[in-house]
C-alpha cells in the first residue's frame, strides 16, 4: 500500500459532536426497537434494526473516517460523503421506521406529549402534511442539491466550518424527506402513495442528480477552483479530480434511484398479480354461488 | 419531568459544536506549494483570525518537486514576534497532531499582540529548506460572539422548560 492511502485509511477524526449525536439517536432507536421487541410488535424486526444501525455507520463513514477528513483536499472524495450520506444512511434509515420506533425510546411523558403534538388534528401535523408534500420536497430537495453545486456556495462550504455543517445538515435532511416518500415510511401522514406515483417521484429525483452530475462531469472548465490551490493526493490533477466527482454523482449516485425504480416495479406487479388472484378468486366464488342458487 | 429537562440540555448540547472556528478544513492557506529547497510546501493557520488567546495550529504538506507527499521529514515551526525578535516561540510539527496524516501540524501559542514571522524548516534525506510567512496576532475577541451559539442553544432549552413547566403547571380551565 502506498504512503498517501495509509495516510488516508488512519486519518480518522473523532468529532466528538458527531459521536454524540450518532449514540444519541442509536441509543433512543435500540431502546425503542427492544420494547416494541418485547410487547411481540411485528414492526420490530432483525432486518429494520440492522438497517437502522447500517445507516448509521454509513453516517459515521462519512463524517469520521478519511473520507471526511481528505474532503477538503479531493473533490470526489467530498462527493463520495454526501453520496454516503444522501443515497445510502438515509434510505437505510428510513426503511427502519425510525419515527415509529424512536418514538418508544422516548421517555413515557416526551413520547405521550409528541404523541398529542402528532394526532390528526394537530396544527403541527398539519404544517408538517403541508410543507413536505412530495412536490415541495422535490422542489427544495433540487434547489437545495444545486444551490450548493453553485462554485461560490461550494468553496464558501469547503471553507468555512458552519456553513459546511448547515449544508451537511441541508442535504441529509432534506434527503430524508425525498426517501420518506420514496420508501413509503411511516408515519404515514400524507394520503395514500401508490408504487406510480413512488416510482414517477424517484424517477424525477434522479433526473435532476443526472442532469447535475453530467454537467460537473462534462464540463471543460474547473468548476471548484478551490481544489487548485491545494496538494493534489495519488497525482489527480484537479479538473480530473471533478471529473470523477461528477461520475460519482452520475453513476452510483444514480444508481440508487434506479434500483429503487426497479424496486417498486417488480413490487407493483407482485401487487398486479395478488390483485388478479383476488379477482379471479372472487369471480369463481360468484360463478359457484351463481351455480349453487340456480342448482339448489 | 426531569428527565424531559435532561433531553432539552442534551439536544441544546448539540448546538455547542457550531461555536467552533474550523472543524475539518484546513484553516487559512499562507503558503500555497511554494519552493523550500528541494520541497514544495504549503501552509494553512487555523483559527483564520488569531488572537493571543487562541491556540494557533499550523498545518504543513511537504511534497517533493514531483509532488510526491514527504512523510518522514523532521519540520520545526518556529514564530518570532516582529517587532521584538527576543519573543519566540518554537515546536515540532508532526502527523500525530494533524487530523489528515498527510500532513504536519504544530500548535503554537502566540500570547502577544502584532505581526509575527512564521519560519518553517524541513530537513530529510533531499536536504534542508526554509519557508516563511507573516501572522497578525489581535486582541482576544468579545466573549460574546464567542459563546454566540452556546448561548443560543442554552436560551432555547430554558425557554422550551419554562414553556413545558408553565404548560404542566397552568391552573386547570384556564386557556
Amino acid at each position: 500500500m502506498d504512503a498517501t492511502t495509509e495516510a488516508f485509511l488512519q486519518s480518522w477524526e473523532w468529532r466528538w459532536d458527531v459521536i454524540f449525536v450518532l449514540l444519541t439517536c442509536v441509543s433512543i432507536y435500540v431502546t425503542g426497537w427492544v420494547r416494541l421487541r418485547r410487547m411481540g410488535a411485528k414492526i420490530a424486526n432483525g432486518w429494520r434494526l440492522a438497517s437502522y444501525l447500517a445507516g448509521m455507520g454509513f453516517i459515521a463513514l462519512a463524517l469520521l473516517s478519511g473520507i471526511g477528513t481528505f474532503e477538503s483536499l479531493l473533490f470526489f472524495i467530498h462527493m463520495i460523503q454526501h453520496i454516503l450520506m444522501m443515497m445510502y444512511a438515509a434510505p437505510l434509515i428510513m426503511l427502519a421506521a425510525p419515527m415509529p420506533i424512536g418514538m418508544w425510546g422516548l421517555p413515557r411523558p416526551i413520547r405521550l406529549q409528541l404523541a398529542k403534538f402528532l394526532n390528526q388534528k394537530s396544527p403541527l401535523r398539519q404544517l408538517i402534511v403541508t410543507i413536505t408534500k412530495p412536490g415541495i420536497i422535490w422542489m427544495f430537495y433540487t434547489l437545495n442539491l444545486w444551490m450548493w453545486h453553485d462554485s461560490e456556495m461550494y468553496e464558501r462550504a469547503t471553507t468555512h466550518s458552519t456553513v459546511h455543517n448547515i449544508q451537511h445538515l441541508l442535504f441529509f435532511g432534506t434527503a430524508l424527506a425525498i426517501w420518506w416518500h420514496t420508501t413509503d415510511a411511516a408515519p404515514k401522514f400524507h394520503k395514500h402513495r401508490t408504487y406510480g406515483k413512488r416510482m414517477m417521484f424517484a424517477a424525477a429525483t434522479y433526473f435532476q442528480n443526472l442532469l447535475l452530475g453530467i454537467y460537473i462531469t462534462m464540463s471543460p472548465e474547473l468548476i471548484y477552483t478551490y481544489y487548485a490551490t491545494v496538494p493534489r493526493m495519488w497525482g489527480i490533477e484537479a479538473h480530473r479530480d471533478q471529473t470523477i466527482g461528477g461520475l460519482i454523482m452520475w453513476i452510483p449516485g444514480g444508481m440508487m434511484y434506479g434500483y429503487t425504480i426497479l424496486i417498486l416495479i417488480s413490487r407493483l406487479m407482485d401487487y398486479s398479480e395478488k390483485q388478479a388472484q383476488i379477482k379471479a378468486k372472487k369471480a369463481s366464488l360468484k360463478r359457484q354461488q351463481t351455480k349453487g342458487i340456480a342448482t339448489p | 419531568m426531569k428527565r424531559l429537562g435532561l433531553l432539552m440540555v442534551l439536544l441544546g448540547a448539540t448546538f455547542i459544536p457550531m461555536a467552533r472556528t474550523d472543524a475539518h478544513g484546513l484553516g487559512n492557506q499562507k503558503l500555497e506549494q511554494v519552493e523550500a529547497g528541494p520541497y514544495l510546501v504549503s501552509a494553512w493557520t487555523d483559527p483564520k483570525d488569531v488572537t493571543i488567546e487562541d491556540e494557533l495550529h499550523v498545518t504543513l504538506s511537504v511534497q517533493d518537486q514531483e509532488k510526491d507527499f514527504i512523510l518522514e521529514a523532521d519540520v520545526r515551526v518556529s514564530a518570532v514576534l516582529a517587532s521584538d525578535p527576543s519573543v519566540t516561540k518554537s515546536q515540532q510539527a508532526t502527523h500525530d497532531n494533524a487530523t489528515q496524516k498527510l500532513f504536519y501540524e504544530a500548535p503554537l501559542r502566540l500570547d502577544k499582540l502584532g505581526r509575527w514571522q512564521i519560519t518553517i524548516v524541513i530537513e530529510d534525506e533531499l536536504g534542508q529548506g526554509t519557508a516563511s510567512f507573516e501572522l497578525d496576532v489581535a486582541e482576544a475577541s468579545n466573549k460574546w460572539t464567542r459563546w454566540l451559539w452556546p448561548v443560543l442553544g442554552v436560551t432555547a432549552v430554558v425557554i422550551i422548560l419554562a414553556f413545558g413547566m408553565y404548560r404542566k403547571n397552568k391552573p386547570q380551565g384556564s386557556k
